[in-house]
């Protein structure tokens, strides 16, 4: 006797309504769905084990608190987005005040580690130092050029998703992305990884 | 390529490298990447970055992520904001009030010099009355929905306060009682002033609120339905000893699944409250639903009802399940098995437990027929004239005397429980109801012999000889001193200070205020969920599937 088929996995928006009516175990869901995601870009823009922490348990809470007007027109996942995207600009904004001083030897360390490597690097110390490098070249975007890459490349938003996560239109969108993927090929100009790279690709 | 030509190359390669280009956008880029190495070169570039991108890897969140959001919510909940915030409304409110008062004293100086030329002048009052009148209110709904952010605690239960049809236009006051009530929590969205009668409900089916089949009678305000759904033994055990020590009620028809308890009880509208308030403390203020009838008309009846539907949603937007408890071999089947009459003096609630085990006939409680009872409880009590609290005394069950507060039986339960269950038999789970090991119990009269006597809590009872602690005699038992507020209530006066923060002051608390005509309370108490891997969490097996 074959067991009976496992029963369809609710989507975002029955979670949601459930969640809205008061179901505890329905926000819970939603919670275990998203939150390493949410956790993720948080920390891509942080590069902060702990304030990427603190910003996803606020955006949670925040969702919960803002679950009331949830109207479901966006998707819960673009809607969760916002808030976590718009908390983290706005932790940014506020950091980046506070750490202006300290600038100038941040700057120095983000150099150091983007440096060229040895010409005799093993293979695959040379992959861990190039995802190291672009993860170093990510962190000295701007912000709104950052957080548009950090969301196609990372976690493959669409432009619209991503139009409607930051609430500007997709032209701005398609130019933010494609800026902050130039200003990171300049930050990598190490011509020899790269070419490397497509070589490797090409054959 | 013109500067200009390679520029828009450029800003359309990352789209077109996405796949958000059109057709033929995407036709118009391909032809030129055909013709320039160099425009090839950097969409390699561009497509090692965005790989690159995508191969970094992924951090995940911490495993107690749950936990802390729940901490943090229960946190706001109950505290509902921080103390900055409080202090700038509180500095806003006072602006408020102060520029009010300005314009108020204004006002009156001017309205004094006014009425003094009016004075004079006759009224027509009836014109005035006709005036006056105040137009119909027209049925409206009003959702209280939860997670507000102003208001933690209506963060987990949806309530609804919908008026019925307007029957006949009530007084202008009464009629806008609901919505003072309700504009305190910032969740409440009225358009209306509600009509007549009012019902504040929670949705069936998410929080398992069984309707209401009886509507209170004419001598009834209200008729309040309460299901408290217990999520261990221990707490079950705890809020069926609450249920139980009310007197003046009794079972409500045979149960309809094992350990489900149906209790019914009126009560004064002012001991509502009070009623609650012992079920949330029990049950840590989680999975006490309530469901609600009465007549808006009745200013006392509707706040006293609100009041217990907002201690009713205090519960914890993020279900935190305690540390699952194993359950004893012979799972707990609790049934009321006799009801004290309305009338006559109450007679003990009796609880039997249902082992499968053969009964042990040592442990079976001695027949006694209802003339004995109250012949043992006369001998006991001699006083007539008992206070209605000694009666509610005399009225507990073994082991459950009201002198403590609900938060100690419920330690002490937890305490018995762990004692029991390393007893694996029908018996030990008894030993939760009995009384501790040197404490003395409250007078407890003789019961009436169950039709199947059996171990546990039925034997516990009708023992002889009692004698009541020094300092309380004849078993007017009442609580003379509070113990130490609890954290929970500490919790609760900070979130609602106009209600609970007596708690933590010595002064005593004020006199409920008491509608004229009693409150019908109709409790539930639903057993814990069998703890089996891959069994429904809201299904309660039957014993036979217990056995196997």
């Amino acid at each position: 006797m074959s067991p009976p088929p496992p029963a369809p996995e609710p989507t975002d928006a029955e979670l949601a309504q459930r969640a809205q009516r008061g179901s505890p175990e329905a926000f819970a869901a939603l919670v275990a769905r998203y939150q390493d995601r949410v956790y993720n870009t948080c920390y891509r823009m942080c590069h902060d084990h702990a304030d990427a922490l603190d910003l996803t348990q606020t955006a949670f809470l925040k969702a919960l608190e803002q679950l009331p007007g949830f109207r479901g027109e966006a998707g819960f996942f673009t809607w969760l987005f916002r808030i976590a995207v718009n908390l983290t600009l706005s932790f940014r904004r506020t950091r980046a005040r506070a750490a202006h001083v300290h600038g100038a030897e941040l700057d120095r360390r983000r150099s150091a580690r983007i440096a060229p490597p040895e010409a005799d690097v093993a293979a695959t110390l040379e992959q861990r130092e190039l995802r190291e490098r672009i993860a170093a070249a990510l962190d000295r975007l701007d912000d709104e050029f950052r957080i548009a890459v950090v969301l196609r490349d990372i976690e493959g938003l669409d432009y619209a998703a991503i139009a409607e996560v930051l609430g500007v239109p997709t032209g701005t969108v398609k130019s933010r992305i494609h800026r902050g993927r130039m200003v990171l090929r300049e930050l990598l100009a190490d011509e020899r990884t790269l070419g490397d790279r497509a070589q490797t690709r090409r054959s | 390529m013109t500067e200009r030509k390679r520029d828009d190359l450029e800003s359309e390669l990352s789209a077109y490298l996405d796949g958000e280009l059109d057709a033929a956008r995407r036709q118009e880029v391909r032809r030129r990447l055909a013709e320039s190495d160099e425009a090839r070169a950097l969409l390699e570039d561009l497509r090692a970055i965005s790989d690159g991108l995508g191969r970094l890897p992924r951090h995940r969140a911490p495993d107690d992520l749950p936990a802390r959001l729940a901490r943090h919510a229960e946190r706001r909940l109950l505290l509902g904001e921080d103390g900055a915030r409080r202090r700038l409304r509180l500095t806003w409110w006072a602006a408020r009030v102060g520029a009010a008062a300005a314009v108020l004293v204004a006002c009156v100086a001017v309205g004094w010099r006014a009425a003094e030329r009016w004075r004079s002048r006759p009224v027509d009052l009836a014109a005035a009355r006709e005036r006056s009148a105040l137009p119909a209110p027209s049925p409206e709904t009003v959702r209280v929905l939860s997670g507000s952010p102003a208001a933690g605690d209506q963060a987990s239960v949806s309530a609804i306060v919908r008026t019925a049809p307007k029957t006949e236009a009530p007084p202008a006051d009464t009629a806008l009682a609901p919505a003072a009530e309700l504009r305190e929590t910032d969740t409440a969205r009225l358009s209306e002033p509600p009509g007549p009668a009012a019902v504040v409900a929670l949705e069936p089916g998410e929080t398992g609120v069984t309707p209401l089949t009886d509507e209170a009678s004419e001598d009834e305000a209200a008729s309040v339905a309460i299901v408290v759904r217990t999520e261990s033994a221990p707490e079950y055990a705890a809020a069926v000893a609450v249920v139980a020590g009310w007197t003046a009620g009794g079972p409500e028809t045979a149960p309809s699944e094992p350990g489900r308890i149906d209790w019914y009880c009126q009560v004064a509208g002012g001991d509502l409250e009070q009623r609650i308030a012992e079920l949330v403390q029990v049950t840590s203020g989680r999975n006490v639903r309530l469901h609600a009838r009465f007549d808006a008309a009745d200013p006392d009846t509707l706040e006293t009802v609100t009041r217990a539907v907002r201690r009713a949603s205090l519960t914890s937007p993020l279900a935190r399940r305690p540390t699952p408890v194993p359950p004893p071999t012979q799972a707990p089947t609790v049934v009321m098995s006799r009801m004290a009459p309305a009338a006559a003096p109450p007679a003990a609630a009796l609880m039997e437990t249902q082992p499968t085990t053969p009964a042990r006939p040592t442990a079976a409680p001695p027949e006694v027929s209802p003339g004995e009872n109250d012949k043992e409880k006369s001998q006991a009590t001699p006083e007539k004239s008992a206070s209605p609290s000694t009666r509610r005394a005399r009225a507990r069950p073994r082991g459950f005397d009201d002198r403590r507060d609900p938060e100690t039986i419920r330690r002490d339960l937890h305490a018995r429980h762990e004692a029991a269950t390393e007893e694996p038999d029908a018996a030990a789970l008894g030993r939760l109801f009995a009384p501790a090991e040197g404490e003395v119990p409250a007078s407890a009269p003789a019961p009436t012999a169950p039709s199947a006597p059996g171990p546990g809590l039925g034997a516990a009872t009708g023992a002889e000889g009692e004698t009541l602690p020094a300092g309380r005699p004849g078993g007017a038992a009442r609580v003379d001193r509070p113990g130490p507020p609890s954290f929970f209530d500490y919790l609760l006066s900070l979130a609602f200070p106009p209600i609970v923060g007596r708690v933590l002051t010595e002064e005593p608390p004020p006199a409920p205020r008491e509608p004229a005509i009693p409150v019908r309370l109709h409790v539930t108490v639903l057993p814990p969920p069998p703890i089996v891997p891959g069994d429904s969490p809201t299904s309660a097996p039957t014993p036979s599937e217990r056995r196997r």
